[in-house]
């Protein structure tokens, strides 16, 4: 199930705020959304819901057993254990066909592929339960002694598919303790809503334009090789915006859906395209993940601080194979490697006096370009495509294809370019330096807006529910 | 002083707090409102645009551990909303402000099939045209001779007749298929078309007649189009050079002084009426017959009919907005209209026009015949030369027996496709003079419909 069915916003959604709210005590609540969860999985994965449920169970014992001996070698035996297994069911799950694929194609063997089927939000879940076991076994937690709580904390459905990767110490407190106050619940709604308009009325359509550009995703080698210099940079600056706008779309979603349940989620994502550097577009772009590379991976004893650019580009490969197994994934990750290995070596102080018109055209021109990689998961389809952005296609600069193509999506094009920047933190900023009365006019202003941008993502979505694009991020 | 600041403070903040509360509980009341209106207000269960709405799946095991069921109830859900045809004209509004609608737009795969010389429509699977229509009995004409039953009939759904090219092109108002032809498939057209003659003899007088798609006419202004007219006239050109004594009805040149006229819908793949008259008449100077003037006939109008294209360009707001007035011919003579299954057993007796409900005018064109449903045989009444038609044909065939009253005895039209008995022996058994094969450019064109008419005739 996703955010963006209408089964989700309008049979699920209000049964479950039914029988959360009816419900009184916290404890009680608790079993209601577990319910609620493993019933928002089950929709879309029947038979991997058991998968998350032992997967819940497995950390939970082996938390427990860290904790108590870890003293011992006992605890640091679960405590591996633990990792293992986290990461053994990504890799089987996620990678087993890769690694098949690329021993085939290095050996010359003939492995038949397993065609296992991956399941949904693993990638999340297992690394929700990876920063679990950590911070358990580096004392920075207690492990939880009620099963279901730790199963509510990795299945909570919020998260459970798309993330963001939420560590445990950020909900610690609100499984026991949580209080929904109007306030959460008014910010949470609007910032649902907010999150769907992302989704439906700029991602998808973004997307739309996307695919009128390049061909769909794997099956557009020659609309590739056939499209304008003009037409690949507005195509992949497109591309950049509906991925920014699909993934952040869900986590405003996510965000929002938790607070109205008492839940207290950290941000997600911060305005990317703000960034001067690379470095730092990574600290503001799917930071749950960003921040779980930093905090874990950094400190491997290995490598850490005695190996850093080993440990910066361990960092960057895990973070391209972490999006998929594919090689353009892993170049991907790679490529941004190279370019904050770059920025390491110029300084702080050189980027610091940089002009930034300049800082800003090289990290979009490197963001954007890096997207062109993280699409194409054709090799010839990327070459075809890097071709074409410096003109050696052999195709023309612009021609009305690709104007009329643009013009079709322009507003959509235009809107999305708006609201890369941060106007609505800048809005509710200026109205909060005004008086309560203002405040409150305004609120009812965002009530009117709310109501207009849900009614027409309703609208749009009973036309475009069978080819309502699932959350790229719902694939990793 | 302190006092009222503080009282202004605390009233303003119950404001603001009373602004969020009013936020939520308008929110909820919204979503709790439409889990209402999702779950529990009647489902639609018949669609003006799409031909088949989704079913609550079935369960199986397999469906069920595949997540397809849970899906299946999710599309099923969506698909069957209350008033979801209003959902889908806002919708189409709302996609609208997406961008600006250019003068030309494109929906589909702009390039020919692969696999053939020039295109194919050879793989291209066979599309439905229209849905399950409840018809009932026509009320349009109360000067007929025919015995009307007062029935409904339930129409099964149909198989197209041409089948549609993945591209379509919309050009100001009017949308079109793209025809990029296949000269290998109508060179097999003649050559059936010419056994059917060989077999018949010079007793029986055999005719093609080939229907241009609209953008044989309508294509000239396109940016990236403008050449495929070409094809069609091609195509024709090589149906000409290969007919071996079956007489040409040049339905092209016959229609390209007219295309100031409403010949062809914007908003449908077919001709109109007014363009099926001017087919039948030259026709009838192809075989020279009688024929009677248009103002002959009595005009009758539906207006705001958006036809097959709206559907095929998912739901674009530029056909919802500029619908075509569909408009048929009654002939003043009379007839008597019967109607068969596609072994010819009879049916019922019907007029040649069949009421399309306000609810299904994306289908008006089932208004002659009922489309493809029935195999038809009209006796006329105002004339008695001693010609006997039969007209095997695709639905661009559905309009012109209307026009033929005064120039056969009897007419008989019969799809191509779904006819089970033996052609030839059907027309020596029913003493039939005149054999017209007339269908669409792109019938003659797939290897599909080809294959029909041998089948028709070679079948035991």
């Amino acid at each position: 199930m996703l955010f963006s069915d209408l089964s989700f916003l309008y049979l699920f959604l209000p049964i479950c705020l039914a029988c959360y709210f009816l419900t009184k005590k916290n404890e009680y609540r608790n079993f209601v959304l577990i319910g609620f969860s493993l019933v928002f999985y089950a929709w879309g994965e029947p038979i991997w819901v058991f998968l998350l449920i032992f997967s819940s169970f497995v950390n939970y014992i082996l938390a427990l057993l860290s904790e108590k001996h870890r003293e011992r070698s006992t605890g640091k035996a679960c405590f591996i254990a633990a990792l293992l297994f986290n990461i053994g069911l990504i890799c089987v799950f996620k990678y087993t066909d890769f690694f098949i694929e690329n021993i085939n194609g290095v050996f010359g063997t003939d492995i038949k592929p397993t065609g296992i089927t991956f399941p949904i939000g693993i990638s999340f879940y297992s690394f929700q339960a990876i920063s679990y076991s950590i911070d358990v076994y580096w004392e920075k937690i207690k492990a939880q002694r009620s099963f279901h709580k730790l199963l509510l904390y990795l299945s909570l459905f919020p998260s459970v598919t798309t993330g963001p990767i939420i560590r445990y110490e950020t909900i610690e407190d609100d499984i026991d303790n949580r209080k929904t106050t109007v306030t959460d619940m008014s910010e949470g709604f609007t910032r649902l809503i907010i999150g769907l308009a992302k989704k439906v009325l700029i991602a998808n359509n973004l997307l739309l334009y996307v695919d009128t550009v390049f061909g769909k995703t794997g099956e557009g080698a020659s609309i590739v090789a056939d499209a304008t210099v003009v037409g690949s940079w507005v195509g992949i600056i497109a591309y950049s915006m509906y991925i920014y706008y699909d993934f952040s779309g869900y986590s405003d979603m996510a965000i929002g859906l938790a607070r109205i349940f008492g839940f207290h989620f950290t941000e997600n994502f911060n305005y990317p395209f703000m960034c001067r550097t690379i470095s730092e577009f990574w600290q503001r772009w799917h930071i749950s993940l960003g921040s779980f590379f930093r905090d874990y991976l950094l400190y491997i004893p290995i490598f850490g601080k005695r190996l850093p650019y080993v440990s910066l580009f361990l960092v960057w490969f895990s973070t391209g194979l972490w999006h998929g197994a594919s090689w353009n994934y892993i170049l991907w990750g790679l490529y941004f490697g190279v370019f904050i290995l770059f920025e390491m070596k110029l300084g702080k102080k050189r980027i610091k006096n940089a002009p930034t018109f300049i800082m800003h055209i090289y990290n979009k021109l490197v963001i954007i370009v890096g997207f062109g990689i993280f699409r194409f998961t054709d090799m010839n389809d990327l070459g075809n495509f890097f071709k074409n952005l410096v003109g050696l296609g052999g195709n023309e600069l612009i021609n009305e294809a690709t104007v009329t193509d643009i013009k079709s999506y322009i507003f959509v094009i235009i809107a999305a370019l708006i609201f890369v920047f941060p106007i609505i933190p800048l809005v509710k900023k200026l109205i909060e330096k005004r008086s309560l009365a203002i405040q409150a006019a305004a609120q009812l202003l965002a009530t009117g807006s709310n109501v207009i941008l849900l009614g027409v993502c309703t609208v749009v979505l009973v036309d475009t529910f069978l080819t309502n694009h699932p959350f790229l991020y719902v694939t990793f | 002083m302190e006092n009222n600041k503080k009282n202004i403070n605390s009233f303003q903040k119950k404001l603001f707090m009373s602004a969020k509360l009013i936020n939520s509980v308008i929110i909820i009341l919204l979503f709790f409102g439409m889990f209402v209106y999702y779950i529990f207000f009647p489902r639609t269960t018949e669609s003006n645009y799409d031909k088949d709405l989704k079913k609550f799946p079935e369960y199986t095991r397999e469906q069920l551990i595949s997540g397809e069921y849970f899906k299946g109830i999710s599309d099923y859900l969506s698909d069957t909303i209350h008033g979801r045809d209003k959902f889908k004209e806002y919708a189409s509004q709302i996609e609208a402000l997406y961008g600006i609608v250019d003068e030309e737009q494109f929906f589909g795969n702009p390039n020919p099939p692969e696999g053939n010389e020039n295109s194919s429509y050879t793989n291209t699977s066979v599309q439905d045209e229209s849905d399950n229509s409840e018809v009932s009995e026509n009320d349009s004409s109360d000067t007929l001779s025919t015995d009307n039953s007062s029935d409904t009939v339930s129409v099964e759904p149909e198989p197209m007749d041409e089948q549609l090219c993945e591209g379509i092109v919309i050009l100001g108002t009017r949308a079109m298929e793209l025809y990029y032809g296949n000269t290998d498939n109508v060179k097999k057209y003649a050559e059936y078309l010419n056994a059917y003659k060989a077999q018949l003899g010079d007793g029986v007088r055999v005719y093609s007649m080939v229907i241009p798609k609209a953008c044989a006419y309508y294509i000239h202004d396109s940016k990236k189009f403008s050449d495929v007219w070409e094809h069609t006239v091609n195509d024709l050109e090589t149906i000409k050079e290969n007919l071996n004594g079956v007489e040409n009805v040049d339905v092209y040149n016959a229609l390209l002084p007219h295309t100031a006229e409403d010949i062809y819908f914007r908003t449908d793949h077919h001709w109109t009426g007014l363009g099926a008259y001017y087919g039948a008449q030259e026709f009838a100077k192809t075989a020279g017959v009688p024929f009677s003037d248009l103002s002959t006939y009595k005009k009758e109008v539906r207006e705001g009919f958006v036809g097959t294209m709206y559907r095929y360009t998912n739901n674009s707001a530029t056909l919802l907005n500029n619908p075509d007035d569909f408009i048929y011919y009654v002939p003043s003579g009379t007839y008597t209209a019967s109607f068969y299954d596609w072994r010819f057993n009879f049916i019922k007796n019907h007029d040649m026009f069949f009421y399309i409900s306000e609810e299904k005018k994306s289908n008006l064109f089932l208004t002659y015949l009922n489309g493809d449903a029935y195999a038809a045989k009209i006796e006329s009444d105002v004339c008695d030369n001693g010609r006997k038609l039969i007209i095997f044909k695709d639905s661009y065939g559905n309009p012109l027996a209307p026009y033929l009253l005064e120039s056969f005895e009897e007419i008989y039209v019969v799809d191509i496709r779904k006819f089970e008995l033996n052609g030839i022996e059907f027309i020596q058994e029913n003493g039939i003079t005149d054999v017209l094969f007339a269908m669409s450019a792109y019938s003659a064109a797939s290897s599909g419909v080809n294959r029909d008419i041998e089948r028709i005739r070679v079948i035991q």
